[in-house]
């Protein structure tokens, strides 16, 4: 390895040497430095300009590497972030789907109804329900479940259309139309009557929950 | 080698090959994780969709749009909007509406509140959209007529843009 060791300038070498090994030798020896620079002296001379090279070589292996490292994974990190934030609806069929069929049957519960039984309904509205929709909801099913005994009303509600406009990991936004058919048990009497709703949903406790209805009013 | 051997008695060397064979590893790793994370999006299909959604809901509005002073104007628009069997209803009920509208003096403007895409088939070139649209009637006296409906349509995938074959009401009522 002759083009390692180019001795351009020995007395230097020799002088930081000198240097160097005493700093590094004296817990080695305990001896002066003085004793040991003739017996070390030549073999280190010739191992100090080749560590020389090797350490910037090192050096700057590991600088270039370790910044192309922290450049690439600050990459990854902001593409994955994106990918995170990538709105998924449509071009993710098998996940569009799950959202979009367990929102539509989740409001054809909760916004049908039989007067004789209004309190099977509010129950299973509960686990469909997350955040402030509960709260909502329950406030509205409370005059439905005063006023509907007396009307003697049946409500099935039916999704005609739906689409997932947003999906977003475990968020979702899904618009939907349904129709409403309200029969009066004693007159027999039907009225339909349509509605457009957007849900806010969330996916948790393994399955997608409404969390917020616009009804565009 | 025996030099090679004998330069990692040196501790600083020693230290030095280690960080430097970190640094190959960590970069290693580092462009693994960004050639990875660089392949799992599909940009390309999610820019399809928000295109074909965009142009969905501007042809939706074109067609809930019509003013009788420029009705020529207006009725070009739902032409350009369409394709397939709607353009031929278009084209062959044009004079018919002219005259309608004429007579009618309204001015008929729409706002889309929402829009979604509820199929996407970007290799048969056709999209299902469906939207909640408000449309504002002014009519020729009287107050201005505001409504919600809720409209359903068909696009197809044309040399000038994603278009509308059908557009209708959702259904209301026991069809439903």
């Amino acid at each position: 390895m002759p083009h390692w060791y180019q001795p351009a300038q020995p007395a230097t070498a020799e002088a930081d040497t000198v240097q160097v090994d005493t700093a590094h030798a004296d817990p080695v020896l305990p001896d002066a430095p003085d004793t040991c620079v003739p017996a070390e002296g030549p073999p280190v001379a010739t191992a100090r300009p080749r560590h020389t090279l090797a350490l910037l070589i090192l050096g700057a292996v590991t600088v270039l590497l370790g910044g192309f490292g922290i450049w690439a994974a600050m990459h990854a990190s902001t593409l994955r972030t994106q990918a995170a934030q990538e709105n998924t609806a449509v071009i993710e069929p098998a996940a569009t789907t799950a959202v979009r069929d367990q929102i539509d049957s989740a409001v054809q519960t909760i916004f049908s109804y039989n007067y004789a039984n209004t309190g099977a309904t509010r129950k299973a509205a509960q686990r469909l329900l997350t955040g402030a929709a509960i709260q909502q909801y329950n406030s509205l099913f409370a005059l439905v479940q005063r006023d509907a005994p007396a009307e003697k009303l049946v409500v099935t509600t039916t999704v005609t259309n739906s689409g997932v406009e947003l999906l977003n990991g475990n968020q979702a936004r899904v618009l939907i139309f349904v129709n409403q058919q309200d029969t009066r048990a004693g007159t027999s009497q039907t009225t339909y009557g349509g509605a457009m709703l957007a849900v806010t949903a969330i996916h948790e406790a393994g399955r997608w929950k409404i969390e917020n209805i616009d009804t565009f009013s | 080698m025996k030099a090679a051997v004998g330069a990692f008695r040196d501790p600083v060397l020693a230290v030095a090959a280690v960080l430097a064979a970190a640094a190959v590893i960590f970069a290693a790793w580092a462009g693994w994780s960004w050639h990875s994370a660089a392949q799992a999006g599909t940009p390309g299909l999610a820019q399809t969709r928000d295109q074909v959604l965009q142009e969905g809901e501007q042809a939706v509005q074109n067609f809930n749009t019509l003013d009788y002073r420029h009705v020529a104007a207006g009725l070009n628009l739902w032409a350009q909007s369409s394709a397939g069997a709607l353009l031929a209803e278009v084209v062959a009920g044009r004079s018919q509406f002219e005259h309608q509208v004429e007579q009618a003096k309204t001015i008929t403007t729409a706002k889309i509140l929402d829009a979604a895409l509820v199929a996407l088939n970007t290799q048969a070139g056709t999209a299902s959209i469906i939207a909640a649209v408000q449309i504002n009637v002014i009519p020729s006296q009287g107050a201005t007529v505001s409504k919600q409906t809720r409209l359903v349509g068909q696009l197809t995938r044309t040399a000038s843009g994603w278009k509308l074959t059908a557009l209708g009401q959702a259904p209301v009522g026991s069809a439903g």
